[in-house]
């Protein structure tokens, strides 16, 4: 059910971010109906809600990694995945449901390589939201 | 569906990307149109719920304050009659699944929402809910609310909550309810001996998953044959359950219940909560000055909150049968008509008490809470010989200024 990504392939303790040459992402099809000519506005403003709240999750993510708060890793990271899949951010997706069932079962961890993969592929993600914005 | 009506939407999801996704999609839509309201929380909703109408509900799963099936089952259980849509992500789909066996119209995927799929699955559940409901053409029901409130404490508020329940239940031979809300004292368990292993704030905390089987093993029964919803009582550590989720409490409650009896001590903010769909309410006092000015205090604050003025009672506790106050003074003094009198019945409480008899039916304060309990149910008793009697006449009298009941 989990789409397939590359965020698997990414080393743990790769040193800083590892942002693709080419960052790609795919308006899913039920947003780029939303989002035509006419109302080309309305994706624009769920790529900044998607990123505020990214943002958001992930400070929320890291302080909760430190404390080893299973509680807060499992909503934080649900709440990015349920962003992430409405906006089709396939390897978001991934690194959250992982992130969450371990928090879930209580697993403890070292949630803060997760995190920081996590915050690589948001990373990568935002790139190339942005420059699917710039191209259209 | 009049094709000129929008259709009212309450969508309960706390992720505001999501949410504006999905009120964008439906906002695109003209015919049908849609008016979406949101809620943030499982409590936002059931306000929301209570306050307004819907047409169908997208409901989210996971919200700050419930999670998973449960969020369902609460919500299909405050709004029975309203088709539910679950809005799923990944790991829920076994989940709404179980939802739809349950009673959930549809389920719809976040990771694959579109405008058509989303429209489609909520007119669909809409449609289906209302010929459902021609068809089965059954109706609400819902228990009538009373409440008391002291003017202050010790004047006798839940011991008259008590036998009015009692009443209740005899006279009419319903079901009746006991809601001790009573912060302070003793409360109603104490007095009718029962021992509660749950209470109000329980029933709050378990809001989420309340349901039948539930709220059977958190109330007791009395030997007048009411149940009890005991109080927290004083001596919690805990903070007081939250009034909202009280709110809804008694809410659920009524759909069990033809009497559902408040017994709110005193009137604080979270007393003033539930009494925002405005119940009888009897404001209890003695003779006592402070009591009396305090009394005063409680009935213009509840005006001045817009409670109807007949929705009103006034009960004097405690009536010597040579007092020196007349209820025409008290009516006079408070600016309030006297709705009923009950007289001091402190030695004979005090003995049925011990006995372990606390409701006895042939306790003389009993027969005088019957005749109040009947007056409130429209059915005016013959006057008791004795200190009543005089009491009851001299409210009748051409002195009295037309009482809340008179136009019963």
């Amino acid at each position: 059910m989990i789409p397939p990504s590359g965020a698997d392939s990414l080393p743990q303790d790769a040193p800083g971010p590892a942002v693709p040459a080419e960052p790609h992402w795919d308006v899913p099809p039920g947003l780029a109906l939303l989002a035509n000519a006419e109302n080309s506005a309305i994706l624009r403003e769920l790529v900044e809600l998607f990123l505020a709240d990214g943002e958001q999750n992930l400070q929320l993510l890291r302080t909760a990694a430190e404390s080893g708060d299973c509680r807060v890793l499992a909503r934080c990271s649900h709440s990015l995945k349920g962003s992430a899949l409405t906006m089709g951010a396939v390897p978001v997706i991934e690194l959250c449901h992982q992130i969450e069932q371990s928090a879930r079962s209580g697993a403890q961890r070292d949630y803060h390589a997760d995190v920081r993969r996590l915050a690589e592929a948001f990373e990568n993600t935002r790139a190339a939201m942005l420059a699917h914005g710039r191209a259209s | 569906m009049a094709p000129d009506k929008p259709i009212r939407i309450l969508l309960i999801e706390d992720n505001p990307l999501n949410a504006r996704t999905v009120e964008e999609m439906l906002r695109r839509s003209a015919a049908p149109a849609f008016e979406v309201t949101r809620a943030y929380s499982l409590v936002n909703a059931l306000d929301l719920l209570v306050r307004l109408s819907f047409d169908a509900i997208l409901l989210d799963l996971m919200l700050p304050d419930s999670e998973g099936l449960e969020t369902f089952l609460a919500t299909q259980r405050h709004a029975p009659r309203v088709p539910i849509v679950v809005l799923t992500s990944l790991e829920d789909e076994a989940m709404a699944l179980t939802a739809v066996a349950k009673g959930a119209q549809d389920y719809l995927s976040k990771g694959n929402l579109s405008t058509e799929a989303l429209v489609r699955a909520v007119t669909y559940a809409v449609v289906r809910t209302r010929q459902a409901a021609l068809a089965s053409q059954e109706g609400a029901r819902k228990g009538a609310v009373l409440a008391f409130v002291g003017a202050k404490g010790g004047v006798g508020t839940t011991t008259l909550a008590c036998h009015f329940a009692a009443e209740l239940q005899r006279q009419t031979g319903k079901r009746t309810l006991l809601f001790d809300l009573e912060p302070h004292g003793s409360g109603a368990a104490f007095l009718v001996r029962a021992e509660p292993r749950f209470t109000v704030a329980d029933a709050a905390a378990n809001l989420h998953r309340l349901d039948r089987d539930l709220w059977e093993g958190m109330v007791c029964q009395t030997s007048a044959g009411f149940d009890l919803l005991a109080s927290p009582g004083s001596g919690r550590l805990s903070e007081p359950p939250r009034a909202d989720r009280v709110r809804h409490v008694a809410r659920f409650a009524a759909a069990f219940y033809d009497w559902v009896v408040f017994d709110l001590g005193r009137l604080g903010p979270a007393a003033v909560d539930l009494l925002e769909d405005q119940p009888e309410l009897f404001v209890v006092t003695t003779l006592q000055l402070p009591e009396l000015r305090e009394s005063q205090g409680i009935l213009k604050r509840l005006l001045d909150l817009g409670y109807t003025r007949e929705r009103l009672r006034l009960l004097l506790n405690r009536c010597a049968t040579r007092a020196a106050l007349s209820p025409e003074d008290v009516e006079r003094a408070v600016g309030f008509p006297v709705f009923g009198t009950v007289e001091d019945s402190a030695d004979e409480l005090a003995e049925a008490y011990s006995d372990g008899e606390f409701l006895r039916p042939q306790l003389r304060l009993r027969k005088q809470i019957a005749r109040v309990a009947g007056r409130s149910l429209g059915n005016e008793a013959e006057p008791e010989s004795g200190g009543v009697r005089k009491w009851i006449g001299r409210l009748k009298g051409p002195a009295a200024r037309p009482s809340a009941s008179s136009a019963v």
